[in-house]
């Protein structure tokens, strides 16, 4: 045993420690909060005629730049949600979220072939959800599709 | 609160003149029986220890029996009318009347510890065991006889018994063998010739007795005396605190008792208490396969019985690499589920108390030989076999009873226990073969079995380190009776004189070495053998061999680094060995691998050394002053070692060896590598001292520079002298110093 | 010039490994030795960016590849920094080479070569198998594998180069540094207390309460923003990034060259002039220090002894800090986790365990401190010799040792403590110093049992011989045992905070108190019986 085996140590211990006080010994979350309402996004660009959210992010994803963000919203603002979200085709992008600035990042993992991306945000605890398609508008006057 | 009806049995059936007559024949068969074995011993046709190991085993054995057979066997010891669920006082709810009721008690414990008394002493040739054995057995198995038939109606809990009935004929037979072997057993101690005890040995032998009876002490004695005592032991409180901390402090209270005594004394005692751990797990009523010894614990008692019976060590090492932490695992989290005097708590500490402290005490006391590593992977291959089979037997027998859960492998005790069920039962596999199903744990049973494993990974760590904790105790105590006995001799060889004072009067102004030997470690060869010299003051005396010759080792013996094999070695008259402070006081050292630190300045290690030979400020600033400008080195006294050439470290080396002017002075080859100018004004110092009236005496292989300041020299080869010579006298003789050394050389070759 | 190269090359190289082998059965066997560990080297990376691309859901792409090849990069080039400030300028070959009739910029070059052969065979076992896996794992055309071979040779050059070229100026401020002992300590007392503060803000930053799952998705996310950006930082790294993803090859690779190039001539540039000079530099230790002193008589022996340990320490601060380095990172430690406990929403059994996770964890790294008084006499090596020549109670030098040893690692605990309790005011305070003095209390146990451990064992000569303590199995022992009584009263305390929480602290302090009176009184005996024993 030597001294860079005791800091190795003292590094899972410690991660180990953080993991078991967050799961043995924090108190519960005050279960008062209101549920969902719903989930709101204002950062679309065009509706389809089903009323789908369109977005164009050909002027901002490009081969130099991957990433797409987005804000959300909750109603109520203070609603205690669980909210996860999810991408689909899956393959196409990696998508991420931040419950705590309620931020969803998309990182286009081709954006050469500006794939067609919708994602959906849903609520665990009451299953509202809220979903937004991505998609690189070609140029020139082009109708909004609809989803199948 | 419960209402109960309470009747004293206060009328026998038994009573009358035919129960009378029985117990006279039976005493009468018991002393015939015994009568018969002694003419047969007598005649030579049996021999008398041998029979008695027979008997008082087979005595012992027909005890068990009845435990184990019987049908009720609590009830050997229970006197209750009724169930003892609710919180009372015991004797409230005895058969008889109190008085006769706990001597019934009494006779009953003190028959069983005589069982075990009288079976195990029989082994062994302690004379006073048999002595009490026998006595209170003849004792008390008179009185079992006479109170037959209370006895009787205790074990049945009914009025009308009868001596023909299975039970009586039953406890008639032992009752009139108990007799038997306590009387021929009083025989074997006077046919081996009866020595007379002291007091204190029989006061000693009382204690053993009494603490056998607690060996023993029968499960239900505690309620049977106080009742349900209340309090149920729960994880860590008082009680169960108390519980945890018996085993080990009756551990450490044993091992002192026990360790001074004879092996034999201690194999007893152990053995003992194998055979109270057997009855203790015998005490309990087992029925169905659940009762079957299969838990770990269980089967330790009987793996321990077997192991100090007929000495298999294997079987023991098992005991004492599982076992031992399964037992303290159990102690520590155990499945309680009745009060402290309640039969389940009873056996299981009863038996976990014996299954922790037997196999620690056995290799503690040196019953059985320290483990070593191999045993416990021998420990850990029993225990996989073990471990397998009572899964799968777990699986299996779960189809007949639904009590079974050996090792708690089956049950989610242990899982609920850490808050785990999930990991059991999420994972489980379940096969059906003709009308049996068997259900595995995988999960579960595996992590089990990798815990259990790594445990006794940190079972041999901990033996381990308690064997080299003793060893190193041990050890010490020796080497600081050495050193008392050093010193007591030095206080002889003083002779009233005191301590400061050197031992050798006649020596006070020289070096004298006699017969002195060193020996390295275990090396076969002597590096010095019987060398003796004597250098007188005003000399300088060269010491010549080549290298490895035995220079440095004789120098460094002198100066007190190495210690002495063989001789003696005086400075000014104090013996290295015994007054080696006060010899150091005189003498002054240079190393031949001028150690110095090297962070310090020259003269910070010039004080360093000064404080050690406590030199006070003037002196030192004087000395010091005088050597600076006589070996010039003034101008880097201020320096870091560290920047130091050779000639200079040497000639600082010399220095702080002159800080206290000493009578004697000792240089290993200190001239080896120096510039000449530096070479001139060492020699010129070493002289210089000598002229003072004091000793100087150095090592070296160069020739030129010893026939050069020597008056006398001796040469060492190969650890042995060769011979001492007086330069003035080979100088007259006209031999060179060079050709009797290379003379002396080619001798050897 | 090419065959004295070669040779000066073969003559480092056959130094360091078995060139003999080469010719041999053996080697083949070891060539398919290395063939297999690197391919289980590339399943298991496989694995790994698996892992990380579909569990912890970080994007495995050409970003991901310029990030990690940044981070191994510089982790390389750190690497090769530090070993080259050694093997060019301090190594104990040096004063061979130099003798021989080749110039400088030779052994200078020859050097390089050796160390970027090492370097290779290094990256042999990480860079190859995680450029396959990545491969694999992202499903690339065969160029990416063609364009990998190249790269495998250059990717080591680069650091090496860069590391020539930042190993001069280091040298130079270290030959400048290693005469000046109050610099270095003001230099690494302030270094700390910038990571410190540094590290206090960063911790600061995480928004509380913290939950950790929450945590965790934005540390992902912060991962995956970093990664990106970093790739506009890359520089050359990003070339090569892109390069192997197939993104303009032709440029990228003559930029990677050109580059390459440019790294070797001006690393020849600058060694020209400076080479030999910072090799022979650091080869004289004729500096010569002078500390001027008066002849003093010190009051006892213990003074003797203990005014010797502070002039070496004082003058040997990079020994001290080395002995003594897991002690300064106990602040960070301490204070780091605490402020992240106190930032969850404790129940009281979290509260608990917070307490015993510190005892735990601050126990080990202090236990693990007192390597110092486990080579105590170890480290007198050969100037043992003094002490057993001397006519006085010389065993005052473990008495002095082991004082100077406590008074300063409990200085540093103290300043720790201190620390804590301003950093992080939530933190209740009366547990912080029954902490506190908790761990003094062990602390002192444990050195007197790392001292006992030299006591019965010392390696005196061979410490004389080689002058390091590295493999010293006393140092080892020390540390193990540490760790052994922080188990235990990590364990202890366990028990104690959970069944009787009331009496935990007096339970563990009677303990500890008996623990450490129990090592004490056996120090104390071994030392009067075994220090006269001690032979060099």
């Amino acid at each position: 045993m030597n001294k860079m085996v005791v800091l190795f140590l003292a590094m899972i211990l410690s991660v180990l420690s953080i993991m078991g006080i967050a799961v043995f010994g924090t108190a519960p979350e005050s279960g008062s909060r209101e549920p969902v309402r719903a989930i709101l996004i204002d950062d679309f660009d065009d509706l389809n005629s089903a009323g789908d959210m369109f977005k164009d992010v050909g002027y901002i994803v490009d081969l130099n730049n991957n990433l797409f963000t987005f804000h959300y919203a909750l109603e109520p603002i203070k609603a205690g949600a669980d909210i996860r979200v999810s991408a689909s085709p899956s393959s196409a992008v990696n998508v991420q979220i931040d419950p705590v600035e309620q931020m969803v990042y998309v990182f286009f993992n081709d954006p050469s072939r500006r794939p067609m991306v919708t994602i959906t945000l849903r609520d665990v605890r009451t299953e509202n959800s809220v979903a937004l398609t991505l998609w690189f508008k070609p140029s020139g006057h082009v109708d909004v599709p609809d989803l199948d | 609160m419960v209402n109960y009806t309470y009747q004293p049995f206060s009328q026998l059936d038994m009573t009358g003149d035919l129960m009378v007559l029985l117990k006279i024949a039976w005493v009468v068969t018991a002393v015939l029986a015994a009568g018969l074995l002694v003419v047969l011993v007598r005649k030579d046709k049996l021999e008398s220890r041998r029979l008695l190991k027979y008997l008082a085993s087979f005595l012992l054995l027909v005890y068990v029996l009845r435990l184990y057979v019987h049908d009720a066997i609590d009830d050997t010891f229970n006197l209750f009318t009724i169930d003892i669920v609710t919180d009372r006082d015991a004797f409230e709810t005895w058969l008889f009347p109190v008085g006769r009721s706990f001597f019934l008690i009494v006779l009953r414990w003190l028959s069983v510890t005589l069982f075990v008394w009288l079976a195990v002493g029989s082994f062994f040739k302690h004379r006073l065991t048999l002595l009490l054995g026998g006595t209170l057995g003849v004792l008390v198995s008179l009185s079992n006889i006479v109170l037959y038939d209370t006895h009787l109606v205790a074990f049945l809990g009914e009025e009308v018994v009868s001596w023909t009935s299975y039970r009586g004929l039953q406890f008639a037979i032992e009752s009139v063998l108990f007799l038997t072997v306590s009387l021929f057993a009083l025989y074997v101690l006077l046919h081996e010739g009866m020595k007379v005890f002291t007091w204190r040995q029989v006061a000693l032998g009382s204690v053993a007795f009494l603490a056998t009876m607690l060996a023993v002490m029968p499960q239900a004695l505690l309620y049977n005396l106080f009742g349900n005592y209340g309090e149920t032991p729960i994880d860590f409180n008082g009680i169960h605190l108390v519980i945890i901390a018996m085993p080990f402090v009756f551990t450490i209270v044993f091992f002192f008792i026990f360790r001074k005594q004879p092996h034999a004394i201690k194999e007893m005692a152990l053995v003992v208490m194998v055979v109270a751990a057997v009855l203790q797990y015998f005490y309990v009523p087992r029925s169905g396969v659940s009762g079957l010894p299969l838990h770990l614990c269980n089967m330790a008692v009987i793996l321990m019985f077997i192991a100090f019976v007929f000495r298999k060590e294997q079987f023991f090492y098992f005991t004492y690499f599982a076992n031992v932490i399964g037992a303290l695992a159990a102690i520590l989290l155990p499945n309680y589920d009745g009060d402290l005097n309640s039969l389940g708590v009873m056996h299981f500490g009863y038996n976990h108390f014996y299954a922790f402290v037997i196999p620690i005490l056995a290799v503690a006391l040196k019953v059985f030989p320290r483990p070593q590593l191999k045993h416990m992977y021998q420990a850990i291959a029993v225990f996989t076999v073990y471990f397998i089979a009572v899964v799968f037997l777990n699986a299996w027998f779960r189809n007949y009873h639904s009590s079974v859960d050996y090792f708690f492998t089956y049950s989610d005790h242990l899982t609920d226990l850490f808050g785990a069920r999930r990991v059991q039962y999420d994972y489980q596999l379940t096969f059906a073969w003709r009308d049996l199903s068997f259900t595995f744990f995988p999960l579960f049973q595996v992590i089990y079995y990798i815990a259990f494993i790594f445990l006794m990974f940190m079972g041999w760590y901990v033996y381990d380190t308690f064997y080299v904790a003793f060893d190193r105790q041990h050890a010490l105590a020796q080497r600081q009776r050495e050193l008392r006995l050093s010193r007591a001799s030095l206080k002889q060889a003083l002779a009233g004189r005191r301590f400061d004072e050197p031992v050798n009067l006649g020596g006070q102004n020289m070096i004298s070495i006699r017969n002195f030997s060193k020996t390295y470690g275990r090396a076969a060869i002597k590096a010095v053998d019987n060398f003796s010299l004597e250098v007188k003051q005003g000399e300088v005396f060269g010491f010549l061999g080549h290298n490895g010759a035995g220079k440095s080792t004789t120098i460094k013996c002198l100066v007190g680094i190495q210690s002495i094999t063989e001789g003696e070695i005086d400075v000014c008259g104090y013996s290295i060995k015994t007054q080696a402070l006060y010899a150091k006081r005189h003498m002054g050292y240079v190393s031949d691998n001028h150690a110095m630190y090297e962070k310090l300045t020259g003269r910070e290690y010039v004080n360093y050394v000064a404080d050690l030979y406590e030199v006070d400020e003037e002196t030192r600033q004087e000395r010091l002053h005088y050597y600076l400008e006589r070996l010039s080195l003034k101008h880097a006294i201020d320096h870091e070692i560290k920047s130091y050439s050779h000639g200079m470290k040497q000639k600082l080396a010399v220095i702080a060896s002159l800080i206290h002017d000493p009578r004697v002075w000792i240089l290993d080859e200190p001239l080896t590598g120096l510039d000449p100018t530096s070479a001139y004004l060492i020699k010129e110092t070493m002289r210089e001292h000598a002229n003072r009236g004091n000793i100087v005496f150095f090592s070296s292989h160069v020739i030129e520079v010893v026939e050069k300041i020597c008056d006398r020299i001796a040469i060492i080869n190969r650890g042995q002298l060769e011979g001492i010579y007086e330069l003035d006298t080979l100088r007259k003789d006209n031999i060179a110093l060079e050709d009797l050394y290379m003379h002396n050389k080619k001798d050897l070759q | 010039m090419l065959k004295r190269l070669y040779v000066l090359c073969l003559m480092q190289l056959s130094n360091k490994m078995d060139l003999k082998l080469a010719r041999s059965k053996r080697f083949l066997a070891r060539v398919a030795l290395r063939a297999l560990v690197i391919v289980l080297m590339t399943i298991v990376m496989t694995m790994v960016l698996h892992v990380i691309g579909n569990i912890l859901y970080i994007p495995v792409n050409n970003y991901f590849i310029i990030f990690v090849l940044l981070i191994t990069q510089g982790i390389s080039i750190a690497a090769a920094t530090n070993g080259l400030m050694t093997d060019l300028y301090k190594s104990r070959d040096n004063q061979i080479l130099h003798a021989l009739p080749v110039n400088n910029d030779e052994i200078f070059l020859s050097k390089l070569i050796v160390y970027s052969l090492n370097e290779f065979m290094k990256n042999l076992y990480v860079l190859i198998p995680l450029l396959f896996a990545f491969g694999f794992v992202n499903q690339l055309h065969p160029v990416y594998y063609v364009n990998m071979i190249p790269m495998v040779i250059i990717l080591p050059l680069l650091s090496v180069g860069f590391a020539a070229l930042l190993s001069m100026p280091l040298s130079m401020f270290r030959n400048f540094l290693s005469d000046k002992n109050i610099l270095t300590f003001i230099l690494t007392v302030v270094l700390i207390g910038v990571l410190f503060g540094l590290t206090v803000t960063l911790v600061n930053r995480i928004p509380t309460p913290i939950r950790i799952v929450q945590l965790y998705n934005r540390f992902i996310i912060q991962l995956t923003l970093i990664m990106q950006s970093s790739a506009s930082y890359g520089l050359i790294y990003t070339v090569i990034g892109h390069m192997l993803f197939g993104i303009n090859i032709v440029v990228n690779y003559l930029i990677v060259l050109a580059t390459l190039l440019g790294l070797a001539l001006t690393v020849m540039g600058f060694s020209k002039p400076l080479y030999f000079k910072l090799a022979s530099q650091s080869q004289e230790f004729a500096v010569k220090k002078i500390h001027v002193k008066s002849n003093r008589r010190e009051k006892s022996l213990f003074m003797t002894f203990l005014r010797k340990e502070w002039i070496i320490a004082k003058r040997s601060v990079n020994q001290l800090i080395s002995d003594y380095a897991l002690l300064i990172a106990l602040p960070f430690f301490m204070v780091v986790l605490n402020t992240i406990y106190m930032g969850m929403n404790r129940s009281t059994t979290g509260n608990q365990l917070v307490i015993i996770f510190n005892v735990f964890i601050v126990l080990l790294l202090v236990t693990a401190s007192n390597t110092a008084s486990a080579s105590a006499i170890t480290t007198e090596g050969s100037e043992f010799i003094l002490l057993k020549a001397a006519p006085s109670d010389t065993r005052w030098m473990a008495w002095a040792k082991i004082a100077f040893n406590l008074i300063f690692s409990s200085l540093v605990l103290t300043f720790s403590f201190l620390l804590f309790t301003l950093v992080l005011p939530v933190f209740p305070t009366v547990d912080i110093w029954l902490l506190y003095g908790l761990v003094i209390i062990l602390n002192s146990a444990h050195i007197f049992w790392s001292f006992q451990i030299d006591l019965l064992n010392p390696r005196l000569s061979d410490y004389a011989m080689t002058g390091s303590l590295s493999g010293n199995p006393n140092i080892r022992e020390s540390i193990s045992s540490g760790f052994v009584i922080s188990l235990l009263f990590g364990a202890i305390s366990a028990l104690l905070f959970f069944t009787m929480r009331p009496l935990a602290w007096p339970v563990l302090y009677m303990l500890a108190l008996i623990f450490a009176v129990f090592r004490l009184y056996f120090f104390r005996s071994f030392l009067r019986t075994y220090f006269i024993d001690i032979e060099y």
